[in-house]
């Protein structure tokens, strides 16, 4: 019971997060491979902050405010590239900003990551967070569903599909993907809050490439774009990727093979959702 | 000038791998994600045939070359070509899968640990101030003979037009009878093979770890971009200097003061990009737009 | 003999029916003049004849051959060949290289049958008059010449078949007449060529036949005398009531 409370807890807890990057990836046809990089800038500023000062709603606002600032930098820099260029920049981003986790000791105590991170009164069991987490999905969803639905997300879609008809109909590009990438960081941000509290602990690990992985993984096979789509890949691939934990193997073996078996689901979910994940430009 | 020297043989490498991929960009557009690994597959199976099988060094780089031509090919036909035709950008996110697996399957068979080709002492030699070894001197001269090979390939052989043809103009090219279908399996098999040279250079110069794909992913395409996509020169020069910049940055003694430590060594890269980027968004000797 | 034969080739693409049951033969040594409205499918016939892309249904014949599941580079060395509305040349390669690659593309008997390659690269520049530019960038040509230097190039590769696509388009009226020279050249080599044009007065000049296209169907075909003349081809192009 309590392993499915756990697994609850951690699904609900990374959505906002991964929903949020159904939006600029899935709609929006943002190669934006640094969602991570937004998140460790978020969760580091938050902790630390909130560490320092023994406050939280301090700790909250500067996460919020290095988040903004995060995304418009990957905002910037995505309007000045080509789409993918930007691709492997935001990659290059995410691993620097990890570089710099890990060599600023001083800081940020590098590989060894910050210890004991407090929680908020009223979390203290896995049921807590559990329901906490599911609560705050459910709020982020309906925010979601309403921002696709209404003219944002019908010009977020109209800018994927044709961006220079798009454009000479007055869609300002730069503000909308602007939106998107504070979007993204937003969700970093609520699914960083809870996830720290949960383990107690702040680690670079958990801003490693293979979650990126992850996460592509659960926007492409949910059908990109799609909230529900996304809610429900999520759901699956969470479960089995805490269900390869029991596997029967050296965590030497365990390690790489979780590699390897998520490569290739994403290799074929990309094969099976090719035409929605990036549709066939019409030439004739 | 011993910054210059690092620099240079630093460089090399890098140019080595940039080269390949700015062909592989120019003619189809796509980015190789999986080009950190496929250089490590290079290097860990020339260590593998050299330091367990044996086999003399000469045959071992030979070997490690195919096996790198191997893997490469395997790459286009599972995460390029499927996919390329359709979208552009699908094999972004299909050789970001790929380059997964590869990782998985090089932690399993050659696990964390540094492996080195020629582990021991080297032999060194010091000129003016300057420390090289005889390995490092050989290593950057195979580079620019490579390049210079294959720069006289492209500039002045049919076989080099054809390719310059493809990218230029591919209906084109095809209406005149160039297969360039079987261009693009070469060329982005061709790429693999210099990704495998670099990373038996690394196993030769320093060590292999699993760890050092990414990074040398990105330097490439620091390169690429900071160069001019589909500007094969450009992208070589600035492997150059990005190596250069560097060294500079973790070799000098900043203001007298502190050093920057090792760690941030990466970070050059991308700095590098985004300081281009406010000056030259279509990097240094772009080209105003392709040809779709 | 028919050079070129076209049985229900038909093309979809995305719902839309872009070529619709055309059937035409072409004789060996014929210039047939393709025209029609924009959106006809003028271009993406030549596509598909090219080998670029894959009918839906129908079949083509070239020289008695199935040529229907070829590829483009196949149906180049059969000898078909295309020069193409957006100019079909390197623009970064010298005009030398630019038909060097052409005549290296050849199969290996006819390259060697041409002889000394460098002598026909020469021949070749001359034929159109752009011989002194030999070294130069093709970037740096004019758009007629450039079209000159693609049809020239295709001649010398040993094409049998010529698709044209819109020749004169981007060409101005003194290079059009070359290019009408060029082509008169070509018939007088007994080569088959497809013209797609808007220019009537060009097709009718020196073309055997013509062949209108509608909305993906073969509306009309005749002398280019007849056809200008009908009443089907004023409604095609001008609507049901033409102005007077």
């Amino acid at each position: 019971m309590t392993f499915l409370l756990h697994v609850i807890a951690i699904t609900a807890m990374s959505a906002p997060h991964i929903l949020g990057y159904n939006l600029i990836l899935g709609k929006g046809k943002i190669l934006h491979f640094g969602p991570l990089g937004t998140s460790i800038i978020a969760s580091y500023v938050t902790f630390l902050v909130t560490m320092t000062f023994s406050n939280y709603f301090l700790g909250l606002l500067a996460g919020l405010v290095a988040v903004v600032a995060v995304s418009s930098l990957f905002a910037w820099i995505s309007f000045r590239m080509e789409p993918d260029g930007f691709g492997v920049m935001s990659i290059a981003m995410h691993l620097s900003f990890l570089a710099v986790v890990l060599n600023w000791h001083s800081v940020t105590r590098g590989a060894l990551g910050i210890p004991r991170v407090p929680r908020f009164p009223f979390l203290e069991t896995p049921a807590d967070f559990a329901l906490f987490a599911v609560v705050i999905v459910v709020l982020w969803i309906a925010f979601l569903w309403v921002l696709d639905r209404g003219s944002y997300g019908r010009k977020l879609a109209a800018l994927s599909e044709q961006e220079w008809q798009a454009k000479s109909l007055g869609i300002d590009r730069r503000t909308v993907h602007w939106v998107a990438f504070v979007v993204v960081g937003l969700g970093a941000l609520l699914t960083n809050i809870q996830f720290h509290q949960y383990i107690f602990l702040v680690h670079p690990n958990d801003f490693n490439f293979a979650y990126l992985i992850f996460m592509i993984m659960v926007v492409v096979a949910g059908k990109p774009g799609s909230i529900f789509g996304c809610v429900l890949s999520l759901i699956l691939l969470s479960f089995l990727r805490e269900g390869i934990r029991f596997l029967p193997l050296d965590a030497d073996v365990l390690g790489p093979l979780r590699l390897i078996i998520f490569g290739v689901i994403l290799l074929g979910v990309v094969y099976w959702r090719r035409d929605v994940l990036f549709p066939k430009p019409r030439s004739i | 000038m011993q910054l210059l020297v690092n620099a240079l043989i630093a460089g090399s490498l890098a140019a080595l791998i940039a080269g390949g991929l700015a062909v592989v960009y120019g003619v189809l557009g796509v980015f190789n994600l999986a080009l950190g690994q496929l250089a490590l597959i290079g290097g860990y199976t020339t260590w593998w045939l050299y330091q367990v099988l044996h086999l003399p060094l000469g045959l071992s780089i030979i070997l490690g070359l195919a096996c790198g031509a191997l893997v490469t090919w395997v790459t286009f036909e599972i995460a390029v070509r499927p996919f390329f035709k359709h979208h552009r950008f699908l094999p972004l996110v299909t050789t970001i899968a790929w380059s997964m697996i590869l990782d998985g399957l090089i932690l399993l068979v050659f696990e964390e640990r540094p492996r080195s080709i020629l582990p021991g002492l080297k032999h060194i030699y010091e000129f003016s101030g300057i420390r090289i070894s005889l390995e490092q001197g050989l290593l950057i001269l195979a580079t620019l003979v490579i390049l210079l090979s294959f720069a006289y390939v492209f500039h002045r052989t049919s076989l080099g037009r054809r390719i310059r043809a493809v990218v230029q103009h591919e209906h084109a090219a095809l209406s005149l009878g160039v297969p360039a279908g079987l261009l693009h399996g070469f060329l982005f098999v061709l790429s693999g093979v210099f990704a495998a040279a670099g990373g038996i250079f690394i196993g030769i110069d320093q060590s292999l770890t699993p760890t050092l794909a990414f990074p040398l992913t990105i330097k490439a395409y620091a390169a690429i971009i900071a160069g001019g996509k589909g500007n094969l020169w450009g992208a070589i020069l600035f492997a150059y200097v990005i190596a250069l910049l560097e060294q500079l940055l973790v070799g000098v003694h900043w203001f007298g003061a502190f050093y920057v430590p090792a760690g941030y060594q990466q970070t050059v890269a991308l700095l590098f990009i985004i300081v281009i980027l406010l000056i030259k968004p279509a990097g240094f000797f772009g080209n105003s737009s392709r040809t779709a | 003999m028919s050079i070129l034969r076209i049985s229900h080739l038909s093309l979809s693409l995305g719902g839309q029916q872009i070529l619709d049951g055309i059937n035409f033969n072409v004789e060996e040594g014929e210039v047939i003049g393709v025209i029609g409205p924009n959106g006809s499918g003028k271009t993406t016939l030549f596509n598909v004849l090219s080998g670029f892309l894959k009918p839906s249904h129908g079949t083509i014949h070239f020289c008695d051959k199935d040529i229907t599941s070829y590829s483009a580079s196949e149906r180049a060395r059969l000898g078909i060949g295309r020069v193409f509305q957006n100019f079909g040349i390197f623009r970064d390669m010298t005009l030398e290289e630019n038909v060097l690659v052409a005549l290296e593309a050849l199969p290996k008997e006819r390259r060697k049958a041409l002889g000394n390659i460098k002598e026909v690269v020469k021949g070749t520049l001359a034929m159109v008059g752009l011989s002194q530019f030999a070294k130069r960038k093709a970037g740096s040509l004019s758009g007629g010449q450039m079209r000159l230097l693609e049809i020239a190039r295709t001649l010398k590769a040993e094409k049998q078949l010529f698709l044209l696509d819109e020749p004169t388009a981007g060409v101005s009226p003194k290079m059009t007449s070359q290019i009408a020279d060029l082509i008169s050249e070509l018939k007088r080599e007994k080569k088959t060529v497809l013209i797609v044009e808007h220019d009537l007065p060009f097709i009718s000049k020196i073309c055997d036949r013509v062949i209108v296209l509608d909305v993906g169907k073969i509306v009309l075909t005749g002398k280019p005398q007849e056809v200008k003349q009908s009443k089907e081809l004023q409604e095609i192009y001008f609507g049901a009531n033409p102005a007077d």
